[in-house]
């Protein structure tokens, strides 16, 4: 009697946190299709115009086509450089590797302000604000660490008899790297690079210090409207998003039972 | 490095410089976005506009900085208090649950990642304004409205739904390594139902609580967005203050003093809390 | 010294005693589904006090679901559950006052050895120095007390199975119930600590409810043995009895080796007869209830091997076979022969008698009087 209470309890704590977790992100599709430009909920009529906006208005698309672009490079240049990091710190396992470990985890724990101020010090000496590189650098940066969480989880399962083995078969170094142990470590690499690409395309902070009239990065844009005015355009953002993901996870959901149907 | 000279060393030590080498590029921009950006901020702290600790002093010698200062760790603590006890049930749940129902909230633990932070701020500008969502619900439900936009408990319930995945993720990772049969070994053993759950159940999973409470602590100290939409004058975070003393003032002393404290706070906070996060007990070894 | 009243968490004992009055368990026709699986069909069953009973039976007949019924820790739809007579279907777990050893201990990994032993101690809010004392004696009784202040992780299995032990004997249960307590160890260990337990029952006094899936632990074990299938008990028994006279096929072969002899059978006067293989087999015995198919169960040293015609039958039964497999035990030798119905025979002699070669004919001889006439499920 007092257990099925207890689970009734916990059943309904659950749903109303998971409805407090879930609630927020929904909340923007109905805004999205709003025909006013205000918040208010429920919003008024039907329209598709703030979708039309992202494409029609200059700041908005150039700004969706600016963080995907910087998003692609951030992805390539962190999972080629957290990889390798991964690989050499499985090798060095004594306190250097420890030490090296923790210093590429500290931009995790890293205040977003501070770390913002210092590095639009050091852009403005290198004149790096406002440019790809300036992005690139600081995105990579904040992805560096999740490249290595992912890549080397994978690798503590990963079993280093193989490459011994290959390279007992006569491969050399790099055909071990290239044949054996990448193709393994593929999918901790993989979301090693679907977490940077997250990181970067999500960054808003850096990104404020240092961004400039010419190149603004998505979140930036939201931000600058967000103090601006009220403008839906943001919601038909965030649903986009939404639905892109939601495809490319169910996609991928899909594709890995299928696999593991075989 | 020379060639000759790995040559020269053994195979052992040549694959731990080769290994080394491997990390050098990700060292490499650390040292260029994170290193040189926090030495620059620690020495204009000490450096402007005259070498010596002025801004330290003027930073501790400010009321307003100090009430700031206060609010910030307020803030944080509320937040990881609450984070701790709305995450502790739902992580138990996800332990317990079976695959469909694990699945199910696991998912809702993760949709929110889903859009990225600037826009769930967005989505809680519509839920907690004057006319929101929220204050309609109360209103129909009978209640008088309240006020959440711009205060302190619409930037906390705002900050705890972020940083709630944060919480639940490491909790649950623990929780499901729990071998539920403890439980009845305790009631066998005669302990009461209440007992069993907090001599048993409770200690095993701190080191759960304490890891998801000091990520959760340590991003609230240091968070910028959320306070500025979400909060008012009233609920400025020392975060915004840096920002205002470095772009608004182009005050880089002061800025640079301010960083430092946060700094010292979030590491500080890392320290105290890394040995809680160990167990003070063993878990393997011994012929299983 | 005097036997001690057995300990409720509300009336503990105050030391450890050297002998517990054993407790008296009475299960009646308890019944327990999941969804539409039924994992008890009506079992009934009585533990006499002080009685050393094993549960034997393969995973999923329902052996550790008894347990657990019995332990509290599952609810069953009906039936009654009795213990020295008074009824707990509705005592909670906590209040049962019996000691479980779980299959994989269970050891709490964030207390220590001498922590983990006082646990029901102190839920039972015994005093500190008397707490001490108790968890001393129990230590001295498995021999771990130089370990008191280990944590389990850092224990062995054959030692985190004694902890487990002592711990749910140190509030003298008048009920112990052990879940395949040595299913995790190697079998030297576990032979060894078979004979521990035995040891620790004896002295001890309070009931044993043992749980394995292994019939020769169950059989060095116990005094009685409830066989499991499907939910069900086939026979309470003895060891011996239950090898000398199963009442089941399914006991009869979960128990020992055995071979099964089919064939159409007919009932006349105190015999029945049975066509096994071209060959009229007589049985010494009767069922006069017996409808449907029957069977014979024979015990390997029921059987006897022979030359091809070396034996004229006369009182005994003969049956030609031929020699499949000879496996050299020692002391005696185990064969194996394959009837012309495909039946196998296990036959095992003395190592000092004829020896068969492997592929040569023989004949299998036992007499009349041998082996069992049970009904035979599987048609």
């Amino acid at each position: 009697m007092t257990r099925t209470l207890g689970r009734i309890a916990l059943a309904l704590v659950c749903f109303l946190i998971a409805l407090w977790l879930v609630a927020p992100t929904l909340v923007i599709i109905p805004i999205s299709f709003s025909e006013t430009q205000s918040l208010a909920f429920p919003p008024t009529g039907f329209s598709w115009k703030w979708y039309a906006n992202i494409f029609d208005n200059r700041a908005w698309s150039r700004s969706l086509v600016t963080s995907v672009e910087i998003g692609l490079i951030v992805a390539a240049v962190a999972t080629v450089l957290g990889t390798m990091a991964a690989l050499g710190l499985e090798r060095l396992k004594n306190r250097l590797g420890g030490t090296i470990r923790l210093l590429l985890l500290t931009p995790v724990v890293m205040p977003g302000v501070v770390l913002a101020v210092g590095i639009y010090a050091v852009y403005l000496n290198l004149h790096l604000t406002g440019t790809w590189t300036g992005y690139v650098l600081a995105h990579t940066l904040l992805a560096l660490p999740f490249v290595v969480i992912a890549v080397s989880a994978n690798l503590s399962v990963f079993d280093a008899r193989l490459e011994v083995a290959a390279a007992s078969l006569g491969a050399s170094r790099l055909t071990v790297l290239r044949t054996v142990t990448v193709p393994l470590i593929a999918p901790g690499i993989l979301s090693g690079a679907l977490f940077a690409f997250v990181t970067s395309f999500d960054e808003v902070i850096v990104s404020l210090f240092i961004t400039s009239a010419q190149l603004k990065t998505l979140p930036v844009q939201i931000y600058a409207s967000m103090t601006r005015d009220t403008d839906p355009t943001v919601a038909a953002i965030g649903t986009l998003t939404l639905v892109v993901t939601t495809v490319l996870i169910g996609a991928g959901l899909l594709f890995s039972l299928s696999r593991g149907r075989k | 490095m020379s060639e000759p000279k790995v040559r020269e060393m053994t195979p052992e030590a040549r694959r731990k410089v080769r290994a080394f080498l491997m990390t050098v590029p990700a060292l490499a921009v650390l040292a260029l976005v994170l290193l040189a950006p926090l030495v620059i901020v620690v020495a204009r702290s000490v450096t402007e506009p005259q070498p010596g600790l002025e801004n330290y002093r003027w930073f501790f010698a400010t009321p307003v900085n100090l009430t700031v200062l206060a609010r910030t760790f307020k803030v944080a603590f509320w937040v990881t208090l609450l984070c701790v006890v709305v995450a502790y049930p739902y992580a138990f749940a996800m332990s317990v649950a079976g695959r469909k129902l694990r699945l199910l909230l696991i998912l809702c633990v993760l949709v929110p990642f889903w859009v990225s932070g600037v826009v769930r701020t967005f989505a809680w500008v519509i839920l907690l304004q004057d006319s929101g969502l929220i204050n309609k619900t109360l209103l129909a439900m009978g209640f008088e409205k309240i006020r959440l936009i711009r205060t302190q408990t619409g930037v906390t319930i705002g900050m705890v739904q972020i940083l709630l995945p944060f919480m639940i993720m490491p909790l649950y990772s623990v929780m499901r390594g729990i071998d539920l049969r403890l439980l009845l070994a305790a009631r066998s053993l005669g302990a009461r139902p209440v007992a069993s759950f907090f001599q048993i159940y409770l200690p095993l999973s701190l080191p759960g609580v304490f890891a998801g409470a000091t990520i959760v602590f340590i991003l609230a100290l240091g968070f910028y967005i959320t306070p500025l939409l979400l909060g008012g004058a009233s609920s400025t975070l020392l975060s915004t203050l840096i920002q205002q003393q470095v772009l608004s003032l182009l005050n880089w002393g002061h800025g640079g003093a301010m960083g430092v404290v946060l700094l010292a706070a979030t590491f500080g906070g890392l320290l105290i809390a890394a040995p809680l996060m160990r167990r003070r007990y063993p878990v393997t070894g011994g012929e299983r | 010294m005097m036997p001690l009243q057995a300990s409720t968490p509300e009336t503990a004992t105050r030391r450890t005693p050297d002998r517990i009055p054993g407790a008296a368990v009475g299960i009646d026709r308890i019944r327990k589904t999941y969804g539409s699986y039924v994992a008890l069909d009506d079992v009934s069953l009585t533990i006499r006090p002080g009685e050393f009973m094993s549960f034997l039976g393969p995973s999923g007949s329902g052996k550790t679901t008894t347990l657990n019924v019995i332990a509290g820790f599952t609810g069953h739809e009906s039936g009654v559950l009795k213990i020295d007579g008074r009824e707990i279907d509705r005592v909670p777990p906590h209040r049962r006052n019996i000691g479980v050893v779980f299959q994989h201990y269970a050891l709490f990994p964030h207390m220590t050895v001498a922590e983990n032993i006082a646990y029901p101690l102190r839920q039972r809010r015994i005093g500190r120095s008397e707490r001490h004392a108790m968890v001393g004696a129990v230590l001295e009784k498995v021999e771990l007390s130089a370990l008191a202040g280990r944590y389990p992780a850092e224990l062995s299995g054959g030692q985190q199975q004694r902890v487990a032990l002592a711990r749910a004997m140190v509030f003298a249960p008048g009920l112990m119930l052990l879940d395949e307590p040595l299913g995790a160890l190697d079998k030297k260990l576990r032979e060894a600590l078979q004979l521990e337990i035995r040891r620790i029952h004896r002295e001890l006094g309070s009931t044993f409810v043992f749980v394995t899936h292994d019939q020769e632990e169950a059989l060095v074990l116990s005094d009685r043995i409830a066989v499991f299938n499907k939910g069900r008990i086939e026979q309470v028994a003895s060891g011996e009895e239950l090898y000398r006279a199963p009442k089941t096929l399914f006991v009869g072969q979960f128990i020992g080796e055995s071979t099964v002899l089919r064939g159409p059978h007919e009932s006349r006067g105190d015999e029945t007869a049975l066509s096994v293989a071209g060959a009229r087999i007589r049985i010494a015995a009767r069922r006069p209830d017996a409808g449907g198919r029957q069977c014979l169960l024979l015990r390997p040293e029921d059987l006897r091997l022979c030359a091809p015609g070396s034996t004229a039958g006369g009182h005994e039964n003969v049956v030609a076979a031929r020699l499949r497999e000879k496996i050299y035990l020692g002391a005696s030798v185990k064969y194996e022969a394959v009837l012309t119905d495909g039946t196998v025979a296990t036959a095992r002699m003395p190592a000092s008698g004829p020896s068969f070669e492997i592929g040569a004919p023989v004949d299998l001889v036992w007499s009349a009087g041998c082996g069992t006439l049970l009904d035979d499920p599987g048609a």
